[in-house]
């Protein structure tokens, strides 16, 4: 009689890290072409002494990390864990903290950051609109006012 | 061995400035709040306080964020024995016995226990530094660029090394730190790696980018994760009459504090080892020593007060790196070098011999830190319950939100918050892909003194590689380099070994 394991096993059969192995030559790649542009237009050696080496150890070391991750198979059970709608909601987030970080110096960080609360708590599903009112309107004021009269730090407002 | 004079200028710091005194006491409980809560860390909450200090003076600035370094220590141990979450790293071992005396209803005795382990174990370190920093500092006086390129090195070979992650990845995201603080003008006035961009051309600024890396990508690694992080709310009554006995109990075993502030202190002034290693060292230590090591693991306090003496006691050990060196001895003293830049400030040698008066100051601080964090601590273990019942959904872009903030302070432009958004994104992948965002952020803030000291040392000795062989001392330091990273791999294995066969 086969394991429950092994029926698994059959069903669901071990994965390659496809994922780390492209990240790591995406970062070696970019190491060794920044390198490049730095040797290219260098006036003394002192110029890239540190980078030309450097990128060279981080290319190798990205390399090797890569080619371990890809070795190491992951069960999909794993993988499921990282699944699609869970790994959306970082992206997202990243999404939204950029625009807020190019936004709020133009459209004021109080109303910017009300903005930024409010879809990140719909992003992580709150639905109560008085909750997401205080929550955004009120957050915002009060972290806004604490910067801007409490700590006397300058930034872009709107309102307050 | 202590110099008077400085001592004296120090204590009369300490009593103009009340800011110096004011901002110790918030520092604290910020650190117990982000400490406590598991998955954001002390390095989250320096990171993201770090802005705050801008506008105040070098001292109250430091003594703000040791605070939280101080409270940060404590405040892991308290999801740690109540639900075996370490909130932090520096806590791993102290949930080993503390959750299972948590389970047998002495979660009290295990705080007061922790808790006094900590307070005891961070005046220990820092009375330790006291005596050493000054006999430290002539030795390193001693040093030229070819010695503290080597000690750049070392700092950050050992981060890179000492991580959860392969050795692989720590060099790739160590070095990958030293590339990015590269960018912008060099020394002799020409642009690397800005492609055009005229607001790279000051590089990536340290402070947002590290505030992008430590807390944005933790905060975004969160997202997605259970409401709430505690639902039982039985788990978080606690009651002052059991953490008292845990006060006492811990104090009659005054040995077994020594022990494990002395293994802390001597781990914390390793650069690049910190809390998270001696918390393990000490615990294992202090099961090899005991009459009882069975009972290790199942609610023995000795475990308690090994973990969280240790962890306590490597902060004031990692301060000796940071102020005699200016090499940061983890995540938390990286965010220190942090701030010490941020008020044109530059650890090391120099430092200390001509800002003595402050040195003492910082230590002295600290010492009464460490005795105010009983009071602030016994206050805290009763708030802790309402503070973990907050959220994530609703701190995350909080903290998010004032991250960027903080940033935009910094560098007056969008640069700061673009530099925390793309840093952010930079982290939350690397931490998918399991490299060390901490030897990035090392890199990061190393990278401007490495390369400075690996220039100076290029022309002074014309390109010719023998000039090291002129430095007995820089051979020697290579030597005792090689020899460390031996010693720590070794005993990372072991230590891994003894937390499999013991818990």
């Amino acid at each position: 009689m086969r394991s429950t394991e092994q029926s698994k096993q059959d069903i669901f059969p071990p994965r390659r890290n496809w994922g780390g192995l492209v990240f790591a030559c995406i970062l070696a790649g970019v190491v060794l072409f920044f390198a490049w542009s730095v040797v290219d237009v260098a006036r003394r050696t002192t110029d890239w002494l540190l980078i030309g080496p450097g990128a060279i150890i981080a290319a190798a070391a990205f390399l090797w990390a890569g080619i371990g991750d890809f070795r190491a198979q992951q069960q999909v059970q794993t993988l499921a864990e990282a699944a699609r709608s869970e790994a959306s909601r970082p992206v997202i987030l990243i999404g939204l903290t950029c625009a807020f970080a190019m936004a709020a110096p133009f459209i004021g960080f109080d109303l910017g950051a009300a903005i930024f609360i409010l879809l990140c708590l719909l992003v992580q599903g709150e639905r109560s609109w008085w909750k997401l009112a205080l929550a955004s309107v009120g957050g915002a004021a009060l972290t806004t006012w604490t910067f801007v009269d409490l700590l006397m730090v300058r930034l872009p407002v709107l309102f307050l | 061995m202590i110099d008077l004079t400085a001592f004296s200028s120090a204590l009369s710091l300490l009593g103009s400035d009340p800011m110096a005194w004011l901002v110790v006491i918030p520092g604290l409980f910020i650190g117990l709040v982000f400490g406590a809560i598991p998955g954001l860390s002390i390095s989250i909450a320096m990171a993201v306080f770090l802005p705050a200090t801008l506008y105040m003076e070098f001292l109250p600035a430091i003594l703000f964020l040791t605070a939280i370094f101080t409270g940060g220590g404590f405040g892991g141990a308290v999801p740690a024995i109540l639900m075996n979450i370490p909130g932090t790293s520096s806590a791993v071992a102290t949930a080993f016995d503390g959750y299972p005396m948590a389970r047998s209803g002495l979660h009290g005795e295990a705080l007061g226990a922790g808790l006094l382990a900590s307070a005891l174990g961070t005046l220990f370190g820092y009375v330790i530094l006291l005596f050493i920093v000054s006999p430290v500092a002539t030795l390193v006086l001693m040093l030229g660029p070819t010695e503290m390129l080597v000690v750049a090195i070392w700092g950050l070979l050992l981060i890179a090394v000492l991580n959860d992650a392969s050795i692989a990845k720590g060099i790739a995201a160590g070095v990958l730190g030293i590339l990015i603080s590269t960018i912008g003008y060099s020394d002799t006035g020409m642009m690397r790696g800005t492609f055009g961009s005229m607001y790279l051309l000051d590089g990536i600024p340290a402070i947002p980018a590290l505030i992008g890396l430590f807390a944005a990508s933790e905060l975004i690694n969160m997202s997605g994760r259970g409401d709430y992080l505690v639902s039982d709310r039985e788990l978080r009554k606690i009651r002052l009459g059991p953490i008292l006995n845990g006060v006492s109990g811990a104090l009659k075993g005054w040995p077994q504090v020594l022990r494990g502030s002395t293994i802390g202190t001597a781990i914390g002034i390793i650069p690049g080892v910190g809390a998270s290693v001696a918390n393990l060292a000490s615990y294992a230590a202090a099961k090899r020593m005991s009459r009882n090591p069975e009972s290790f693991g199942k609610g023995n306090p000795a475990g308690v007060v090994a973990s969280e003496a240790a962890n306590s006691s490597s902060e004031g050990g990692g301060m000796v790196t940071l102020l005699a060196l200016g090499l940061p001895g983890g995540a938390g003293t990286a965010i220190l070098l942090g701030a010490f830049a941020m008020h044109n400030v530059t650890g090391g040698p120099r430092f200390i011999s001509q800002s003595k008066d402050i040195v003492y100051a910082l230590i002295l601080g600290n010492i009464v830190q460490a005795i105010l964090l009983l009071g602030v601590g016994l206050i805290f273990v009763f708030g802790a319950s309402y503070i973990v019942k907050v959220r994530l959904s609703y701190l995350i872009p909080f903290v998010l939100a004032i991250s960027i903030m903080g940033a935009f302070a910094i560098t007056g432009s969008m640069v700061g918050p673009l530099t925390v958004a793309g840093a952010g994104a930079l982290g939350w992948i690397m931490r998918r892909y399991g490299y060390p965002v901490t030897a990035t952020v090392v890199g990061l803030l190393i990278g401007p003194m490495a390369e400075g000291e690996l220039t100076r040392s290029w022309q002074i000795s014309g390109g010719d590689p023998s000039f090291l062989l002129q430095r007995p001392i820089t051979l020697v330091m290579l030597a005792s380099l090689m020899l460390m990273i031996i010693v720590v791999l070794v005993g990372r294995k072991a230590q891994r070994q003894e937390a499999e066969s013991g818990v």
